[in-house]
């Protein structure tokens, strides 16, 4: 597969960029988490057989997909040469999830990543998988990369629970940070347990959530087969990419415009107020790889 | 003069049926009523109640849209069988009847009335309210089985509150015509200004516990509208919650007056008495205006 929505020219000059990005990341990561002039380049990649018949997921699948998704993020031939631009053999590696219990970060999705970063040379016990209890973790206290992976899903303070959102475990109080509607939360992304450490964000769309109902804000009413991952080095891009799917979704469900409420306005604001990244569809150079039916975007 | 025993007895049984009642009356903790077992599910943890410090650890993502209304606790219970799914219970005491509703209207997509005084029934789960209590059943993934047994839950926990609640005042002044009624939303915080459309990220309308907001879709063949309505304690805070909006929302915005926008839709916001009304997103001036013409005679009245 390849990707389809770049001229060849653009994807040399975009490829380019992101593989400059990628080897000047372990060096200096903090230039890549501010909104700047440049595009961020996000992966969107789908294969309908990542979920089978009976919705268990399919492991390599999910190996595949992540692999050529970080391949062409930072353009390059093996999958190994693009992990290597993100991870040092020294590291210690702290891989954020989100366990929520309706919908989670999938175990075969944690066990992919962990898998690419051992291969970059990182000993397993070196190498953190969590989400409740980061803080206390001492893989997450000394971590010198972070990759972040959740699902999307739509949250009844926050508009969408993001990738920008799922750092919010890296404070010890989560509540003090939901005033007007969550709208800060990429300032999490500067406190000096989290700063600059991020390598790569994965947003899983198998299975997102469109919608809320209830107490605990789920119905399997509001959950489709989607069969995508989200995948760059800007959290706010990812998310923003993301947040389009979600919305143009609700629409085709609802048969009307049908805006999140809250709006996901931390989104916008991680960009326009915190400059953590790009949230304009225009300062984004979304790569779509693989199955496009229903892809919304 | 010697009392007959019959009037003895006569007063006893009284007293005694007085007492009943009262006991009755007084037991009316729905949790109380809920059975140890349920077509063979049965209690094997202990119950849990989470407060307003603790919801946070309960429920993740929504103990704020608990907050923003008001409640005292929350009844947790599972129910476990074999190798079904779990069965959660929730039960939350909120501070009063409008706060219950509230809840209830903002993940609302299909309103019933099999439960409680409006309820919603979706794959796996049973939500009602009734009282001041906001009820939730839960089985995830929903089974044969366990779709028989919520719905015997919901039922016994609905039987086991005895009154019924009163709705917000501010419904009773909103236009029943073309009201898509699964669409009403009530709140007392500016959050939920945007359940239909988006209007603003701040509050612009002055919007705090005192208020009391409705948000509802109207519809009439090819005719759409938003409709939002605001009580205010008084006259005086309606009018300077006008002036807020109108400096912050649209420099072109004039209460009162029909605006056509660049979409298109049309939009009109002025105030009734206490009340600010408004129409968004209309599909046409004259819809705009038979609404708020609507709403204006029923406040008026």
């Amino acid at each position: 597969m390849s990707p389809k929505n770049l001229t060849r020219r653009e994807f040399i000059k975009t490829g380019t960029l992101a593989a400059a990005a990628g080897t000047f990341l372990l060096n200096n990561p903090k230039s890549l988490f501010a909104a700047t002039e440049e595009k961020s380049r996000v992966v969107l990649i789908r294969n309908k057989m990542v979920i089978n018949e009976d919705g268990k997921l399919n492991s390599g699948i999910i190996q595949e997909m992540l692999d050529e998704s970080v391949r062409v993020l930072f353009n390059t031939k093996e999958t190994s040469q693009a992990w290597k631009k993100i991870i040092k053999p020294d590291d210690i590696v702290g891989i954020k999830t989100n366990v929520w219990n309706f919908l989670r970060t999938p175990p075969e999705l944690e066990n992919a990543i962990k898998k690419r970063v051992m291969e970059c040379g990182v000993a397993e016990e070196k190498i953190g998988i969590k989400d409740r209890g980061v803080l206390r973790d001492p893989i997450f206290q000394n971590a010198t990369a972070l990759i972040n992976s959740r699902p999307m899903r739509t949250h009844y303070w926050s508009g969408v629970g993001s990738l920008i959102k799922n750092y919010i475990m890296f404070v010890d109080k989560p509540s003090d940070w939901h005033d007007d509607s969550c709208a800060d939360l990429a300032a999490l992304w500067k406190l000096p347990i989290v700063a600059d450490k991020t390598r790569l964000n994965i947003l899983v769309m198998l299975t997102p959530q469109f919608h809320n109902i209830g107490p605990h804000g789920f119905s399997p009413e509001y959950v489709w087969r989607y069969y995508g991952l989200i995948v760059g080095v800007d959290p706010v891009a990812c998310d923003a990419v993301g947040l389009k799917i979600i919305e143009a979704k609700r629409k085709e469900y609802f048969g009307e415009d049908k805006p999140l409420n809250p709006p996901a306005k931390h989104i916008e604001l991680a960009d326009t107020r915190h400059h953590l990244g790009n949230a304009g569809m225009k300062k984004i150079d979304l790569i779509k790889i693989g199955f496009e039916e229903g892809i919304f975007i | 003069m010697k009392t007959p025993l019959y009037l003895y007895t006569t007063i006893i049984i009284s007293l005694l049926f007085i007492v009943v009642n009262l006991s009755a009356q007084i037991k009316k903790d729905p949790s109380e009523n809920l059975p140890g077992n349920i077509n063979g599910w049965s209690v094997n943890e202990s119950d849990r109640y989470f407060d307003n410090e603790t919801l946070y650890d309960y429920i993740d993502g929504s103990a704020e849209m608990f907050l923003s209304f008001g409640f005292s606790k929350v009844f947790n219970r599972i129910y476990s069988r074999g190798n079904q799914p779990d069965i959660l219970v929730d039960i939350f005491y909120m501070n009063s009847s409008y706060d219950a509703f509230g809840v209830f209207t903002h993940s609302v997509g299909k309103l019933e009335h099999e439960f409680g005084q409006q309820s919603q029934q979706t794959e796996g789960a049973i939500i009602f309210w009734k009282s001041n209590y906001y009820v939730s059943i839960l089985c995830h993934p929903e089974t044969t089985e366990s779709r028989e047994a919520i719905s015997k839950l919901a039922g016994v926990v609905d039987k086991s509150i005895n009154e019924t609640g009163t709705l917000p005042e501010v419904i009773n002044y909103i236009p029943k015509r073309n009201l898509a009624e699964e669409s009403v939303r009530y709140f007392r915080h500016y959050n939920w200004i945007n359940s239909h459309t988006f209007i603003s990220n701040d509050n612009i309308f002055n919007i705090d516990q005192n208020t009391h907001g409705i948000l509802a879709r109207y519809k009439e063949e090819n005719e759409n509208a938003i409709f939002l309505l605001i009580m205010y304690p008084d006259n005086a805070l309606a009018e300077s919650a006008l002036k807020n909006f109108t400096d912050n929302y649209k420099p072109e915005i004039i209460p009162g007056q029909t605006l056509k926008l660049t979409n298109g839709l049309w939009m009109e916001v002025k105030r009734i008495k206490n009340f600010i009304a408004g129409i968004f997103d209309s599909s046409s001036k004259d819809f705009t205006d038979n609404i708020l013409s609507s709403v204006e005679s029923i406040i008026n009245k």
